[in-house]
């Protein structure tokens, strides 16, 4: 059950003198969903890249299977990949863009049906004659993706696929590849820099910040215990007590007075606003001692300040939490 | 008043269209000038052209020189851009690239004439140096019967053009679509044929044929390099033109309206076959 | 290496035949089998310059030249503007018809407009000269402006207007400016090709328009390779001169009109 099937030990990557990444190592099972998130330039793309096979690793290899890819050229790994465009090529029609990776297989006959069978079953076999610059982005993007399914690569790479493309868009398309995913069993990787999409997709989460793996694990449990400030910052809702301590939003509270007690702590901050969003009301405020925004929930009934005006998040003492560590272990 | 819109675009295109009225306004008066006889229209003159000893010598003869130099400057050409254009774009190199643009071709003709004519600058300093014992020991390159001298100038003359005709083309090929195609598991071959070939061809066939239809017509370099016998097909025409009998100047017509019709259905036919692919190519979509 | 390679074979076939013509237009005649003299020499300038057809010819040529390089940019703006910021059937055809010119045999263009011309009374006229070279000219304009206004692209033009600009205040400020390296570029083509007719000009302007390269003909029956090589050098310095030109008066224009336009405000 807890077989390795694809695994990465101690990647890095630099280039020239500036490093991008340093010892990143973790491992898939098969049919494995892992949502790489972190904010922007921290070399999450150049990771999937390496292992892609689009740029060497500085040190480090990857295993299929327990096989070394790092001395496979890139044709004879089998990893696919799929871009933040679509990159169709722009002269082939649909069934020829499908069919490209298999065409370098087998006969131009055999990759013909099985490509017109693929697209029959994802509902894209209207267009298989048409070109691509008369699909929409969403479309497009679903054929790319077809196009590295169809040669069933044993690992597959997703580089913020769904970036381009409107909120509704994404939110329809990210079902469809989640669903698409699972019914052909693949095994995959899917860079995001949105939360909610990488929660939705993860069957785990890992949180790439400044150049390492800063924690791995469900969705709900790195969300839930993040291992440190970064990943509390990047991934979580919490608010950061200092280097050490957290407390979990939802143990947030506000109030415009303090109200001493034992059992509560008290941070001072400015209020900015406040938002509805699925039915609760939260209050946007900025905590004095560091600057930073937070976002607290709020009764409804409570009355709004003006922008500006002081009060103060409070949190019992028993909500503090330690975080959990730098990095969680496989076992 | 539904023409209104339609007519608006059409405005700005008149200056354009008025051209090309022109053009067409010429060819159909040379085709006139070549079916006009004394006593009306007739097509004696086609006939009787084609009873000229002196075209077939002038036709295969222009067909030889501008095969050679087309061939060898595109292969040249693109030779020097597939294994160059990255640091080409962006140096001294460009510029260096342009100076033989400047020159009109009859000046670069005499260039030639200067450096390997017999009695030039080369044949000159082999004397010097002893290898030569006299100027008739230099071999007879340009003013030659083979063609040579003119086929140098244009080769010097057309590479250049080639280089800049293809540089932009190389500079925007998509390298991402590159990537695409490793990730399928497909190699450098694969590369070059989706993509390379698709987006270079059409300027390909554009240059192959602005340059045939120019060596094979043009009169400068080989009223300079050529010899009187056989001549190119533009000096042949011009002589006919400028010659005394009435019929000759109908071949003059006769001759340059045939390869006009012949080159601009080649080039009409080879662009409609491309302009879907073309545009096909101008709908990508990657980042730029 | 490869880098080296390309730099030294463009030294020796592309640079050396400029700075060996320059060079050669500076010093004295080379006789065959004598040693090659360095002698710094004005004369085959001064020869160039003090005769009187060639004085005359030079101002005849530069006159075409501008003539045709004005109707060029004319032309080429106007219609490259509408074929790129416009859409309508049959584009891609006329785009097409309007490169086609450049697939047809010249000679046969100027052959057929001579008895037009000696009609119109054009034959043998500078300006009957200066459309003739329209013929092998302006497709490469209207390619070079149809691409400069693909870059510009709507938008930046719809902008201006939304800022309520007029269109000649467009021009000048948002357009001029922004088109500038396909200006160049069609003036620079428009200009050497222009420069480069024998044929065309000796058919339309009949021996009695002459222009450099129709004196340029007979100079060769002379052996004197000083006053040849000062005479091949000033073709390639008139496209040069004639961009900064195009440089100088582009700057001009953009200057007076912000001038003007603060001066009304």
């Amino acid at each position: 059950m807890n077989k390795v099937y694809f695994e990465v030990k101690g990647a890095s990557k630099s280039f020239k003198t500036k490093s991008i990444f340093q010892s990143v190592s973790f491992s898939l099972q098969q049919k494995e969903i892992l949502s790489l998130v972190g904010p922007s330039g921290t070399g999450k793309s150049t990771l999937l890249r390496s292992i892609a096979g689009l740029e060497p690793l500085s040190s480090g290899d990857l295993y299929i299977n327990g096989v070394s890819m790092s001395q496979k050229k890139m044709k004879d790994r089998p990893i696919g990949m799929v871009f933040q465009q679509p990159l169709l090529f722009p002269h082939l029609t649909i069934l020829e863009n499908v069919i490209y990776g298999l065409r370098l297989k087998k006969k131009k006959r055999e990759a013909e049906i099985e490509g017109l069978r693929f697209l029959q079953s994802v509902g894209l076999i209207d267009y298989k004659d048409a070109y691509p610059h008369s699909l929409s982005g969403g479309q497009q993007q679903r054929v790319a993706l077809i196009r590295a399914l169809i040669v069933k690569p044993k690992l597959l790479l997703l580089d913020e696929p769904f970036s381009n493309l409107d909120p509704d868009l994404r939110r329809e398309l990210r079902d469809w590849v989640l669903k698409l995913l699972k019914q052909e069993g693949m095994t995959a990787i899917f860079v995001t820099h949105d939360r909610e999409e990488a929660m939705l997709l993860g069957d785990r989460v890992a949180v790439l910040a400044e150049g390492s793996l800063q924690q791995i694990g469900p969705p709900r449990l790195v969300y839930d215990e993040p291992a440190n400030e970064l990943v509390a910052r990047f991934y979580s809702d919490a608010l950061i007590v200092d280097q050490n301590h957290y407390i979990l939003n939802q143990h947030l509270s506000w109030s415009a007075h303090p109200n001493p007690a034992d059992d509560q702590l008290f941070f001072e901050a400015e209020w900015l606003n406040d938002t509805y969003q699925y039915g609760q009301r939260y209050a946007h405020v900025k905590l004095l001692k560091t600057n930073r925004r937070y976002v607290v929930p709020l009764q409804s009934d409570e009355h709004a300040m003006i922008n500006g005006e002081r009060g103060f998040i409070c949190a019992r003492k028993a909500a503090i939490h330690r975080f959990t560590g730098r990095e969680e272990t496989d076992e | 008043m539904k023409w209104r819109p339609n007519n608006k675009i059409l405005y700005p295109l008149i200056p354009a269209l008025l051209f090309l009225l022109f053009v067409l306004y010429s060819l159909v008066m040379s085709f006139v000038e070549s079916v006009r006889g004394p006593d009306g229209w007739t097509f004696e003159y086609y006939r009787s052209l084609f009873e000229e000893k002196r075209l077939y010598a002038s036709i295969s003869y222009s067909f030889f020189v501008t095969f050679i130099s087309v061939s060898l400057s595109l292969l040249i050409g693109w030779g020097i851009v597939r294994s160059c254009h990255s640091f080409i774009e962006k140096s001294v190199g460009k510029w260096m690239v342009w100076i033989p643009m400047l020159f009109p071709h009859f000046v670069w003709g005499y260039f030639v004439l200067l450096l390997l004519g017999q009695s030039g600058i080369v044949s000159s300093a082999l004397f010097q140096l002893g290898w030569l014992e006299s100027r008739e020991d230099f071999p007879i390159l340009v003013q030659d019967r083979s063609g040579f001298g003119i086929i140098i100038t244009y080769l010097w003359k057309e590479i250049p053009f080639v280089l800049l005709m293809l540089l932009p083309v190389y500079a925007q090929l998509p390298k991402q679509y590159g990537e695409v195609i490793q990730v399928l598991g497909g190699s450098r071959r694969h590369v070059f044929s989706t993509i390379e070939w698709p987006w270079v061809k059409p300027v390909l066939v554009e240059v192959l044929l602005i340059l045939t239809v120019f060596i094979f017509t043009a009169y400068e370099v080989p009223a300079l390099l050529g010899s009187s016998y056989p001549q190119m097909t533009a000096v042949l025409a011009y002589d006919w033109f400028y010659g005394i009998s009435w019929d000759e100047r109908s071949y003059a017509f006769a001759l340059l309206f045939l390869i006009a019709l012949v080159m601009g259905l080649l080039s009409l036919v080879s662009f409609i076959l491309l302009n879907r692919k073309r545009w096909l190519i101008s709908k990508s979509q990657h980042q730029r | 290496m490869k880098k080296s390679l390309f730099y030294s074979l463009s030294a020796i076939f592309f640079l050396l035949p400029g700075v060996l013509l320059m060079l050669k237009s500076v010093t004295p005649v080379w006789k065959w089998g004598e040693a090659f003299s360095f002698t710094f020499t004005l004369r085959g300038w001064e020869t160039f310059l003090m005769d009187d057809r060639i004085f005359h010819a030079l101002f005849l040529s530069i006159l075409i030249a501008l003539a045709a390089t004005f109707i060029n940019l004319a032309i080429g703006m106007i219609s490259g503007k509408a074929l790129s910021h416009q859409n309508f059937k049959g584009k891609s055809l006329i785009e097409t018809l309007l490169l086609l010119p450049l697939f047809l045999p010249v000679m046969a263009a100027a052959l057929g407009l001579h008895i037009t011309m000696i009609r119109l009374g054009l034959a043998n006229t500078w300006f009957g000269v200066v459309l003739v070279h329209l013929v092998p000219t302006v497709p490469y304009t209207i390619k070079v402006m149809k691409a400069g206004y693909d870059r510009l692209g709507g938008g930046m033009l719809e902008q201006a207007q939304m800022l309520g600009a007029k269109p000649l205040y467009i021009f000048r400020t948002v357009e001029l400016p922004l088109l500038m390296p396909s200006i160049r570029s069609a003036v620079f083509l428009t200009v050497t090709i222009s420069m480069s007719q024998y044929v065309l000009t000796a058919v339309i302007g009949g021996g009695s328009v002459i222009t450099l390269p129709i004196i340029y003909y007979p100079f060769l029956q002379s052996v004197d390779d000083t006053v040849m090589a000062a005479f091949s050098t000033a073709f390639a310095l008139l496209p040069i001169i004639a961009v900064g030109a195009v440089e100088i008066v582009s700057k001009l224009i953009r200057a007076n009109g912000l001038v003007l336009n603060r001066g009304v405000k």
